[in-house]
């Protein structure tokens, strides 16, 4: 079964193409990785799934019902969780808040109700924080919850918007550009984790640079250059597709 | 109702409108050079007939002289703006800079007040008034609805600087360079273009025309040092009724915003005059609960 | 037991009490209006100073909830208390109608926006007479009253003012710590990464808009029966500009710090602003500028930089680099 479908999203903006007819399918349970040289419309589409961003044209299927011009609020509740490139963690809050920020969804208590002490709140926020706690120990970084997220260093940022996206029991898990920023040991523990992380039913998006982490633990590929797919297969196949080595090779060599 | 009722109010509107819509040009002039919005736009307006009215008074200058020293005057006072209050505290980000325009609006519109403590500058905290352009002249007739000339004046001038403004902007060096730079910094920059120069023509040229605007619309109204306030929100009004960012949006917003307002006075029994300076608001908030993009679709979020 | 002592709420609990012992009669005519004011400002700092929604017309929701306990105690003899309750609900009722197409707006936009419908409120209420009294407003509004016990003499408003501030500074700081509070924060630091995680944004801060809208309703009304008249005049843009002041001032997210903003402010346009009532607006305006150039970064959002400056006071824990 196909936990997200994507049919021929195509995104304009004044005039540049970002993305054309972009189409495929993620199986419930699966790694998923996209790749493709910059620039080449990953971020945009990941904006679009999420709900961000409106697609000029095309439609986008969770579990078989639309959700394209859906609010990203109401996509996190029905499952679906990302992480930014540029990493968006909440200033001004701790580890553990950012963790239990990414709970919102799922629990209860209301707005104005929030004011007065009362036990079913307080009970409420006992168990957010008890389970957002468990998130960062699964992930790795308890030791560091009580402290301003935005102070540790980039790769730790990047483990605390992965706890706060677990937080929000997601299905779908989007992420992007996980491993930037991270060295070859953190890298491979974030390998590590992620494949923890299907192991408990999660389907997982991803986009990557680091070809090393994308080849070792995706179950499928898809490649984008100038927003269109040019090859999707497993990583031995598209290891071995002339397309897209030379759309790598191409990039190398302007870049020489 | 006839019709000659209605067209009066009309006439009214168009000259009101002409106002509003230099207004709204100078906020759209500021914010597409620098992406500031520009609280104390009112108060240039304010300051060009008062700064008429002082030179007058004061310095026993003639109306002609008094007024092109008026709008230098208030072009300094933007450009001082700019320099002073508003750069230094551009990187703190949007909310701070809202605040810093707010406290410069409340300073220019209340320098007034203290400075008419001084003996023979006590008239600065009055209401005042300028001139007629054309005394002689009072009114012409239009279709049997009567239009005063100082309405004349106001619609032929705020059109003609209109002209000027637009051949300013599609004709010439300067005027092209900041219509680049208002529209990609970046590629603006990499052709040569100073961006802080161009800034400053915007605040220059916002201040010279609302000042004039000032001038044109005091003989109409009793003006006074806190008369900015209220015709910097209605020029605001206009802006995001015509599409906010788009040049041709203020000026439309502004006529229209004129003739919607003065039709409201003219035409709803009772309320309409009573309450006529709340009606741009109801404009306001219904435009951004129908169409927050204004008729010509403008930006919506900054 | 210890906790309690180190609890700040506590110790201010403990000041508010026995102050009148301590002080003369007339010293509490100026801290009653004070929690006015501060309540007003308690609303707004949980708009601004959480949310970073600007608003500049939260003196029209003050006259709301003033006019409306004018209204109802003078013409329709109705026990203050209920009209205080009837206050609270008019002014949310109006905070959630024009919330919605206000709240589309961000910025700039809401700041100009908020200001017009202040002007709206001004306009209406100077320029109709019947029942709003125009200019000249309503007079002869009762003591406030809670069964029959009536708060007649400054202490004793005094004591009613502040217990009501502490009970909604003790509100805030529960929503604060709460999941709501930790959205409102999300929200004013990056919407989008808020709105992906699952908060209701637009709901959300609609929400927050009628909650500051009702504070400022309880102060508004508050001050009716303080005063004892209500007119236009006292509901203006510079009203709006002292709350916002008094935020900023005060650290945008302190709670207890903006209430002590405003004492301080209150104090300082008691003492040096009442012979200089024309240039309040000038004066105010010139602190506004001075403060937002001279504090570096603008404020952060809970006030950390003000902090930073000047007490040397960390809000959060922050990495320890030195490893």
């Amino acid at each position: 079964m196909s936990v997200l479908r994507v049919e021929n999203i195509t995104k304009r903006f004044a005039g540049l193409m970002a993305l054309d007819k972009v189409s495929f399918e993620t199986q419930n349970g699966s790694i998923q990785g996209i790749i493709g040289p910059n620039g080449a419309g990953k971020t945009t589409l990941f904006q679009i799934i999420s709900g961000v961003l409106k697609p000029s044209n095309g439609a986008i299927y969770y579990n078989d019902k639309s959700i394209t011009h859906q609010e990203p609020h109401i996509n996190c509740a029905q499952g679906i969780a990302r992480t930014f490139q540029s990493i968006r963690l909440f200033s001004g809050m701790t580890v553990l808040e950012n963790v239990m920020t990414g709970m919102h969804t799922h629990l209860k208590s209301g707005l104005f109700m929030s004011g007065f002490r009362l036990p079913s709140v307080r009970r409420e926020e006992a168990k957010t924080r008890q389970k957002a706690l468990d998130i960062l120990e699964f992930v790795g970084i308890k030791d560091n919850a009580d402290l301003e997220a935005i102070s540790l260093p980039y790769g730790q940022q990047r483990l605390v918007e992965i706890s706060r996206a677990l937080a929000s029991e997601p299905k779908l898990l989007i992420l992007d550009e996980p491993a930037a920023g991270m060295n070859h040991t953190e890298g491979k523990a974030l390998a590590a984790k992620i494949i923890q992380i299907q192991k408990t039913g999660v389907t997982i998006l991803l986009v990557e640079h680091d070809m090393g982490l994308v080849m070792e633990i995706c179950d499928q590929i898809i490649v984008l250059n100038y927003g269109v797919v040019i090859a999707q297969g497993d990583p031995l196949s598209i290891q071995n597709n002339s397309e897209v080595i030379e759309a790598y090779l191409g990039k190398k060599d302007n870049d020489a | 109702m006839s019709i000659n009722y209605i067209l009066q109010f009309v006439f009214i509107g168009l000259s009101m409108g002409a106002i509003y819509a230099i207004i709204a040009l100078g906020y759209t002039t500021i914010f597409r050079a620098s992406n500031i919005v520009n609280f104390a736009q009112g108060e240039f307006v304010m300051l060009g007939g008062l700064f008429t009215h002082f030179f007058m008074v004061s310095c026993g200058f003639s109306y002609l002289f008094s007024g092109i020293l008026a709008v230098i005057f208030v072009i300094l006072v933007g450009i001082g703006l700019q320099l002073l209050i508003i750069r230094p505290v551009r990187k703190a980000g949007v909310l701070i800079s809202i605040m810093a325009t707010l406290g410069a609006s409340m300073v220019i519109s209340n320098v007034p007040v203290p400075l008419s403590s001084i003996p023979k500058l006590g008239y600065l905290s009055d209401p005042f008034t300028l001139p007629k352009l054309t005394a002689t002249f009072e009114a012409i007739e239009i279709a049997g609805a009567r239009i005063s000339s100082q309405r004349l004046w106001v619609i032929c001038i705020s059109l003609v600087l209109l002209g000027i403004l637009y051949y300013f902007s599609n004709y010439t060096r300067t005027g092209k360079a900041m219509e680049a730079s208002a529209s990609s910094p970046l590629a603006a920059q990499l052709a040569g273009i100073r961006i802080e120069k161009m800034v400053l023509y915007a605040f220059a040229i916002s201040a010279a025309i609302g000042a004039i605007g000032g001038i044109l619309i005091t003989p109409i109204f009793n003006m006074r040092y806190d008369s900015g306030m209220m015709l910097g929100l209605k020029g605001f009004v206009a802006c995001v009724l015509g599409g906010w960012g788009k040049t041709s949006g203020a000026v439309l917003g502004g006529f229209m915003l004129g003739i919607i307002e003065s039709l409201c006075v003219g035409l709803i029994p009772l309320f309409g005059s009573l309450y006529q300076q709340m009606w741009a608001f109801i404009i306001l908030i219904a435009i951004l609960y129908f169409r927050p993009m204004g008729i010509l679709g403008g930006e919506v979020e900054e | 037991m210890r906790n309690l002592f180190r609890n700040v709420n506590f110790w201010i609990a403990v000041i508010i009490l026995i102050l009148p012992i301590v002080f003369p009669e007339d010293v509490f005519r100026t801290l009653s209006l004070t929690a006015i004011y501060a309540i007003a400002a308690l609303g707004m700092s949980l708009l601004l100073g959480y949310t970073g929604q600007i608003s500049l017309g939260h003196a029209a929701f003050l006259g709301i909830g003033a006019y409306t306990t004018a209204i109802l105690t003078t013409q329709y003899n109705c026990p203050v208390i209920l009209a205080f309750i009837a206050s609270i609900v008019m002014t949310a009722l109006i905070a959630l109608i024009i919330g919605k197409p206000i709240l589309k707006t961000k910025g700039f936009f809401l700041a100009l926006t908020t200001l017009g419908f202040g002007e709206i409120f001004f306009v209406f209420t100077s320029r109709t007479d019947p029942v709003i009294g125009g200019l000249v407003g309503i007079g002869g509004i009762p003591y406030f009253t809670i069964a029959g016990y009536e708060f007649v003499s400054y202490t004793q408003i005094y004591y009613l003012n502040w217990i009501i501030l502490y009970g909604l500074v003790l509100y805030s700081q529960s929503l604060v710590n709460s999941r709501s509070g930790r959205a409102l924060r999300a929200i004013s630091t990056d919407e989008t990464a808020a709105s992906t995680m699952g908060i209701d944004v637009t709901n959300t801060k609609l929400k927050i808009f009628i909650l500051s809208s009702v504070y400022a309703g309880i102060a508004g009304s508050l001050l009716a029966t303080y005063l004892s008249m209500v007119q236009p005049y006292g509901f203006r843009v510079n009203f709006s500009i002292f709350i916002v002041l008094s935020v900023i001032v005060g650290g945008m997210g302190q709670l207890w710090g903006v209430v002590a903003a405003t004492v301080l402010l209150t104090w300082l346009k008691d003492e040096y602003l009442n012979q200089y009532q024309e240039y309040s607006v000038l004066i105010y305006g010139i602190i506004l500028i001075l403060i937002l150039i001279f504090i570096p970064q603008g404020f952060g959002l809970l006030g950390q930089t003000f902090l930073d400056r000047f007490q040397n006071i960390r809000l959060l824990p922050k990495l320890n680099k030195e490893k």
